[in-house]
């Protein structure tokens, strides 16, 4: 019956009027006969939101009425947040100036805009199922669907029921591999996929798995099933190996982002108390409006790649990302100073740590984390700082969108040493348990030093990488020997000015790529005569 | 109940009402289903009744959108004593005879009746919307005129100007609402051939702490047809007219926007219409009105200017 569901109301009124936009209250016949009593059919009809308002309502409408979350953990402001601090701790409560979302909710639906990978942690009850269930019909699926098209991880769940079974006949009468037709699994088709518990996966189905998640296609019996691109949705009660199997490190790489249910705050037990004695599912309540289409799937991920991120925030993020692999007594040759050339040796990071007494181990951030960051997790948190621009109806990715994704995205790809002196102050103890304020807070570090260096108002190896980028062609051998002194003077002052931090290394390794880039060409024009 | 229909389509269709009646459900369980309860029995089932000429089809699409209003309006507590009677005549008087000949834009008509009248905070307003819309009972392509027009009259005086043009193509309202002659409706305080002036002044906009909109002392700001209220960083915009008084927020940027001076007595004329000891801050003199604020109250109070005055 048509029109019988509250649920299925969307407030037509923009879910994020644009920043500056005045209230008008200018004449408009609409707003007199538009009310609490809905539309009139005529003036539903032909109504098509944008992609990031449809996408800001789906937002609402979940957090309004399918998943009871108080917690606005992603925050904005407009002007600063007045604290105010509670307990001998002085814990600071901050009342967001703009619109600030409940990362529960957020980070799924942006997952499902990009067609990433999003893993939900948090002890049994806390609703990571359901969550993934709702986006599984944003997918434009039923629940119905969605909850048989579920995968749920169990110990003995073999390959086959992965992905398929062949057929027996074929099994029985097939001359090579090739003839065995295999009964792909439907899920495999699907738009949105949710694979539950998956750390109780066994390791071997794992891994097909991962081929399914990372290449998009499954194979069995030598027969390939191409997947379509897809929203992932994992769960799992504990992120630390607490499953039946350890997950295979591939594939929690694969993972673009890692939300934690939170609590449930106990003061909205009179919802659950509606919803228990009245039999209601708000599952079952999805408003067709808010379900997305296979072409506006792909619209929504073209619109996200296409935003921009502005390259002063790009710099920001090279600085932070250089921090953390450099290890000074991890190698003797310049390129293998990295965390990774230890860690495959094996040696402990406390021997390396004593050795280290040169730099301020308190104020570099690179000292705070046990590894550096995969080329994987930066492209993920481009792409999820892009969809967060999006869905605030931004064209520019902005600070604070880099700020409020870092955190989800890091969460399982860099790891704090706990043996760090930074972790031993007694104000940081904290956050050796609160990843998200962490990663937060070392993007925040980063940044300030970022300033303090100066780096926003001028960066010589930008520059000069920049002037490369622009092309060799037509760069005389004058020009060339010009640009080669400059680089080696770059490199000088940097030896004489700096230790040798992660971004001073990654300078270096820089000018010496560019270094190679000139001198190539220079030998090259010299044999041209 | 009256409408045999209705039973029969209450019994078929129970579980997608009852699963709709149970979403919709919020505060004291007891007074809602008794709410809603007397709104089925006696408003829902007196108009289907009326209405039971109709094709089964029509009654069932106007019987699901009432149904779902009748939700909604119990949640927005039109059924409690004090709005119950005007909503017993929008369903038993009103909706009959105004619908009967409509039946396929039936629900849409109730919708868009029911939404301006959710417009109109306090029973006294949508009655006299309910008596305009009596006389009138326009058409289904008259109704959005209608709307206007009559919202405006009931209280909406934003919707002045465009229910003045609106009021231009249905000369036969003015005779029937006994209005008079339309050009008269230039001055703001008129009302009308049976009414006449709105002599009585008005105050509005009280200060933050008495529970109005002003966090900061008002200033009066002016432009050409208009006429602003600034306190701190925002700005309302004041519709006034005999039918009703209002401050809309607004963020106008007019060019020839400029702050009224201050002033320190009424002007003579004022004198006599105020008695009071709160002195003036600004007098602001309108072809048809005074305005003036004060200082304690941070209200405004508008003098009218009406016709017969010297």
């Amino acid at each position: 019956m048509k029109g019988l569901n509250p649920f299925s109301r969307i407030s037509a009124s923009p879910t994020r009027p644009a920043a500056g936009k005045p209230k008008e209250a200018a004449f408009d016949v609409t707003s007199l006969v538009n009310g609490p009593f809905g539309e009139a059919d005529d003036a539903e009809e032909g109504i098509t939101a944008p992609l990031d308002e449809k996408l800001r309502q789906a937002y609402f409408w979940i957090v309004n009425h399918a998943v009871i979350s108080p917690h606005y953990d992603v925050e904005y402001n407009q002007t600063a947040p007045q604290p105010i601090q509670f307990g001998d701790s002085q814990t600071p409560l901050y009342l967001p100036t703009d619109q600030s979302y409940s990362s529960f909710i957020l980070l799924p639906l942006l997952t499902f805009a990009a067609r990433r990978k999003c893993l939900f942690i948090g002890g049994p009850g806390r609703g990571k199922t359901a969550s993934a269930l709702l986006m599984g019909l944003l997918g434009g699926y039923s629940p119905k669907e969605v909850r048989r098209a579920m995968q749920h991880g169990h110990p003995q769940m073999t390959v086959a029921d992965l992905l398929g079974n062949p057929m027996p006949m074929d099994l029985m009468q097939a001359e090579q591999e090739s003839d065995i037709r295999i009964s792909w699994r439907r899920w495999l088709n699907m738009r949105v996929k949710i694979v539950d518990e998956y750390n109780r996966i066994p390791t071997r189905t794992q891994s097909a798995l991962l081929t399914v998640m990372g290449d998009n296609y499954a194979e069995m019996f030598n027969q390939i099933h191409e997947c379509p691109p897809a929203a992932w949705y994992l769960t799992a009660n504990d992120d630390q190996g607490g499953g039946t199997y350890p997950v295979i490190e591939a594939l929690k790489d694969r993972i673009d982002v890692v939300v934690q249910a939170l609590p449930f705050n106990p003061r909205f037990l009179d919802e659950l108390l509606l919803r228990i004695e009245e039999g209601v599912d708000p599952a079952d309540c999805l408003p067709d409006v808010l379900q997305f289409s296979d072409a506006e799937m792909d619209q929504m991920e073209r619109s996200i790649r296409a935003v921009t991120l502005p390259a002063d925030l790009r710099q920001r993020l090279e600085f932070f990302a250089s921090q953390f692999e450099f290890s000074e007594y991890s190698g003797q040759q310049f390129e293998y100073k990295s965390k990774d050339t230890s860690r495959l040796a094996g040696v402990p990071r406390h021997q390396l740590a004593m050795l280290e007494d040169g730099r301020d181990r308190l104020a570099d951030l690179g000292c705070q984390t046990r590894n550096g960051l995969s080329v994987r997790s930066l492209m993920s948190l481009i792409v999820y700082a892009k969809a967060m621009a999006f869905f605030r109806g931004n064209s520019e990715v902005e600070l604070n969108d880099l700020t409020q994704m870092l955190p989800f995205v890091l969460h399982s790809r860099l790891f704090a040493d706990a043996d760090a002196p930074f972790f031993q102050q007694p104000e940081n103890a904290a956050l050796l348990s609160d990843k998200i304020g962490w990663l937060r807070h070392l993007f925040q570090l980063s940044c300030a030093e970022f300033e303090r260096q100066g780096r926003h108002r001028k960066d010589e190896v930008a520059e000069l990488k920049a002037e490369l980028d622009e092309g060799l062609e037509g760069v005389s051998d004058k020009q060339c020997s010009k640009r080669l002194e400059q680089i080696e003077r770059a490199l000088h002052q940097m030896a004489a000015g700096n230790k040798l931090s992660g971004a001073v290394h990654d300078d270096a390794m820089t000018l010496k790529y560019l270094h190679q880039r000139y001198s190539n060409y220079q030998r090259w024009l010299s044999s041209q005569g | 109940m009256q409408s045999e229909w209705l039973a029969h389509y209450l019994t078929r269709q129970a579980d997608p009402l009852n699963q709709a009646y149970r979403l919709a459900r919020q505060g004291d369980p007891v007074q809602f289903a008794n709410a809603f309860g007397r709104f089925i029995q006696q408003d829902l089932d007196s108009l289907l009744a009326s209405l039971d000429h109709w094709s089964p089809s029509n009654k069932a699409a106007l019987c699901e959108t009432a149904y779902q209003c009748g939700l909604t309006m119990t949640r927005h507590s039109w059924l409690r004593p004090e709005q119950q009677s005007v909503t017993d005549r929008l369903f038993q008087q009103l909706l009959p005879s105004w619908l009967a000949p409509y039946p396929d834009a039936a629900p849409r008509l109730l919708t868009q009746l029911l939404n301006a009248l959710s417009h109109l905070p306090d029973a006294g307003q949508r009655t006299t919307l309910l008596d305009h819309w009596q006389g009138c009972l326009p058409s289904p392509d008259a109704t959005p005129d209608a709307l206007l027009i009559f919202s405006w009259m009931a209280g909406l005086p934003q919707y002045r100007e465009a229910a003045l043009h609106a009021l231009q193509r249905h000369p036969d309202w003015l005779e029937t609402l006994a209005l008079g002659d339309p050009q008269a409706f230039e001055h703001p305080w008129w009302q009308g051939s049976t009414l006449r002036w709105h002599s009585a002044p008005v105050h509005l906009g009280a200060s933050h702490w008495l529970g109005g909109d002003f966090t900061a002392r008002p200033r009066l700001l002016i432009a050409p047809g208009q006429t602003l209220v600034q306190a701190g960083h925002e700005r309302w915009h004041l519709y006034i007219d005999a039918f009703g008084q209002t401050l809309l927020p607004t963020a106008s940027h007019h060019p020839m926007l400029v702050p009224v001076p201050e002033c320190k007595r009424l002007p003579t004329g004022l004198a006599p219409l105020l008695q009071e000891s709160e002195p003036p801050r600004q007098c602001l003199e309108r072809r048809h009105d005074w305005i003036v604020s004060f200082h304690t109250s941070y209200a405004l109070r508008v003098i009218p200017k009406t016709g017969e005055q010297p």
